[in-house]
């Protein structure tokens, strides 16, 4: 009864642990207040209580944000907007086709969502040139529900930062024509005390994954990732996870990860040392030609779910116990006329949809692109998805 | 001096003699043709509460009332004393037309103002490029643009031709990068030639050949339209004729280097004459003046015509005594060529263990 009692109350301590003024007090409290000198908001991921983090590839750093931004919506209700980037326009002194969307990330205690948005010429986007290769994000705007859209200036904000340890340099061209540096960092997650930072560095197998102790104290370590590329028919080190999520399957935790011409590949976290060279097993393949952008996971009642979105596919849902079933990854390369194998998915009838984020335990929020050409901001429920 | 040039006032709408003056739209240069919006406010509103700016005056990209959804342009409102300023986020657009929104007497009034394309703020010029000599080696790796106003990036390849001694347009002679290589300005822009196509052993060299031949003329055009980051475009075409010499496959060589010593108790720079001309970037940043005790000396550093000179003129005069001329390795010539590194060297050299040291020094005596 007793050791119920324990448990019960660990369960409800965990909960309040995610939201509690003791713990905002705990992990914001080596914060300064001043200017952010965020280079280039390449990445954006929310952490607990409303703290932001940005991955900056052009610094080689990530930053903490406390955007003090903790309160409960009203109520949790679903939003739409329709034209974002005419909006985003109007506020830049603009026309639509001058503005691109970096990321998306919705902050889950105020229901804000924040966009990483640069004032570029989105012409230049082609089918393998993402915002990033484009231009340095150097806008941080925040919607509230009401759909007014205002700048968060970093010019004096309470933050912490740390550097990614040995990020790939600038001035090489990778197989896109884009600078490496973009690459840097291409992915941020965030999992119990822990960031995770996917990318490019400097080493021999350039395709990393740092880890980060949040508050920023330790010094980060690095883990580089090979992956079997079945579309390719072959084990790559180069080529950096584009999107990852942690994800805990029979009590361990891995994080699961994706790259372009979509492997979908996981590792376990107990693997992931500093300095070593860890092989991920790869679960299936969605499809070649095509980029991973966002992966969430959420709920239909009380069961879990994978999402991913895509440049050049539909989004993409994962049944989490579809995983547990492979036992052995794929070595083998693709055959002739094959496509998609491995791991069972579901393509969802949802397209254009780049970003992707949990709006609130019902509901996701999507940046999609319209059959009229508009580029809205759409919510759908958990269990149409 | 700062000059400000009105670009439209009011007049559309015709004031009554007891009407505020209508707000009015400044651009300068030297602002780096951002524009800002000036408002002497009328006798009801001044002073004006802090934060009360977008209550009494914003600025659209739309006239207001055709999407009423569209928000106000973002920017940042100050006041001096009686007067109004709203500077926006990113610059104004040339021919573009902004709407000014402002409520100067009992009801909101708006005037349209059209950022000229041309007329009233000036376009871009190519002030240099590097190397300004007429003569480059066959390999020659990188040059600079350099503009007189802030440019709008991704437009290279675009803007920016290549051709032969017989019209002929080279193709892809430079490498092509969606990030181009701009200084935090934004003025100068490094161009590299496609470095795959020099080195002797990669593919595109084999496939494609080196983008310059030995011993030829070509035209380098950047052409007119280049826009800058306010959309003024480049007015004419800039054009640079050189001819091309031989490869150069000699790294440079200090010791070769003329040093020519100036008198202890002068501010006579110091002088050193090279045997080929040098990459003018690397140049400002690459050399510098130490004393005997290893202390850094202040000074200023010119480059020579034709990048085949330097020189430093000092802050204090000259003592007499010894002096380290200390050299970076990264110095390099045309070619790419650094000092301890030829650009095209074979992998295997390139990756050698033997670690070069981080600077050359050249010793001089100043009596």
């Amino acid at each position: 009864m007793k050791r119920q009692l324990l448990s019960f109350c660990l369960v409800v301590a965990c909960l309040w642990s995610y939201a509690s003024p003791e713990n905002y007090e705990r992990l914001t409290k080596d914060f300064v207040r001043g200017q952010a000198a965020v280079q280039s908001m390449s990445v954006l991921t929310f952490g607990p209580e409303g703290i932001l983090f940005i991955g900056d590839s052009k610094a080689g750093k990530v930053f903490a944000l406390d955007l003090e931004d903790r309160e409960a919506p009203a109520e949790r209700k679903p939003f739409s907007m329709e034209d974002v980037e005419g909006k985003l326009a109007a506020l830049l002194g603009t026309d639509p086709r001058g503005v691109v969307i970096h990321d998306l990330a919705v902050n889950p205690l105020s229901q804000h969502i924040y966009l990483a948005v640069s004032r570029s010429d989105a012409k230049a986007l082609g089918f393998w040139k993402t915002p990033n290769d484009l231009a340095y994000a150097g806008i941080l705007l925040r919607i509230d529900p009401e759909g007014n859209i205002s700048e968060v200036s970093l010019d004096n904000i309470r933050h912490s930062m740390a550097d990614v340890p040995s990020v790939v340099k600038g001035g090489e061209q990778n197989w896109r024509k884009s600078d490496n540096r973009t690459e840097a960092i291409t992915d941020i997650a965030y999992h119990d005390g822990k960031l995770f930072v996917t990318g490019l560095s400097n080493e021999e197998f350039a395709s990393a994954l740092r880890v980060l102790n949040f508050p920023f104290k330790k010094k980060a370590t690095t883990t580089t990732i090979e992956v079997f590329h079945v579309a390719h028919g072959k084990s790559e080190t180069e080529a950096p996870i584009r999107t990852l999520i942690p994800y805990d399957l029979n009590g361990e935790t891995y994080l699961l990860a994706t790259y372009t011409c979509t492997p979908f590949v996981s590792i376990p976290l107990s693997e992931v040392k500093d300095g070593q060279h860890v092989v991920s097993k790869t679960l299936g393949e969605f499809g070649f030609g095509n980029m991973p952008i966002d992966i969430i996971t959420y709920k239909q009642g009380d069961k879990s779910y994978i999402l991913m979105s895509n440049t050049s596919k539909a989004l993409i849902k994962i049944d989490p116990e579809d995983i547990t079933k492979i036992k052995e990854g794929l070595t083998e390369p693709l055959k002739d006329g094959e496509y998609a194998v491995g791991l069972e998915h579901s393509v969802l009838s949802r397209v254009g949809i780049t970003h992707i984020d949990n709006l609130n335990e019902e509901n996701i929020l999507t940046l999609q692109r319209m059959p009229n050409g508009d580029l809205n901001l759409n919510t759908y429920p958990n269990q149409w998805m | 001096m700062f000059t400000v040039l009105v670009v439209l006032s009011g007049g559309l709408f015709p004031l009554a003699a007891q009407s505020p003056t209508a707000p009015e739209l400044v651009v300068s240069k030297q602002d780096d043709q951002f524009g800002t919006v000036r408002w002497v406010l009328p006798v009801r509103h001044a002073p004006l509460a802090e934060d009360a700016g977008p209550a009494v005056l914003r600025v659209y990209t739309q006239a207001p009332g055709q999407s009423l959804d569209l928000p106000a342009v973002m920017g940042r409102y100050s006041q001096n004393r009686d007067t109004l300023f709203f500077r926006p986020r990113f610059p104004f657009l040339a021919g573009r037309t902004y709407y000014i929104w402002y409520v100067g007497n009992e009801t909101a009034q708006v005037i349209p103002v059209l950022i000229p394309q041309s007329q009233l703020v000036a376009p871009p010029t190519v002030t240099a490029i590097y190397p300004s000599a007429d003569l480059w080696p066959a390999n020659q790796l990188k040059f600079y643009i350099h503009f007189d106003q802030r440019m709008r990036a991704g437009y290279l390849t675009d803007y920016l031709q290549l051709f032969d001694d017989e019209g002929t347009e080279v193709i892809a002679p430079f490498l092509d990068m969606a990030q181009e290589l701009w200084d935090p300005e934004q003025q100068r822009l490094t161009v590299w030639f496609d470095p795959g196509r020099i080195k002797s052993l990669l593919i595109p060299n084999r496939e494609m050949g080196p983008p310059l031949r030995p011993r030829r003329t070509y035209r380098l055009v950047i052409r007119k339209g280049w826009p800058a980051a306010g959309g003024i475009p480049l007015a004419e075409d800039q054009i640079k004729v050189f001819r091309t010499g031989s490869k150069d496959s000699q790294k440079p060589d200090p010791a070769t280097w003329d040093i020519l010593c100036p008198a202890a108790g002068s501010k006579t720079p110091l002088r050193i004459h090279f045997p080929e001309a040098m990459d003018r970037a690397l140049l400002q940043s690459g050399l510098a003046v130490f004393d005997d005790q290893g202390n850094l000396l202040e000074g200023e550093i010119r480059v020579g015509p034709e990048e085949k000179s330097w020189s430093w003129h000092p802050d204090q005069t000259w003592q007499s005594g010894t002096y380290r001329l200390r050299i970076s390795t990264d110095v390099e010539d045309l070619a790419g060529n650094n000092l301890v590194r030829l650009f095209d060297a074979p992998a295997e050299t390139e990756t050698g263990n033997q670690a070069a040291p981080p600077y050359f020094e050249r010793v001089f005596t100043v009596r």
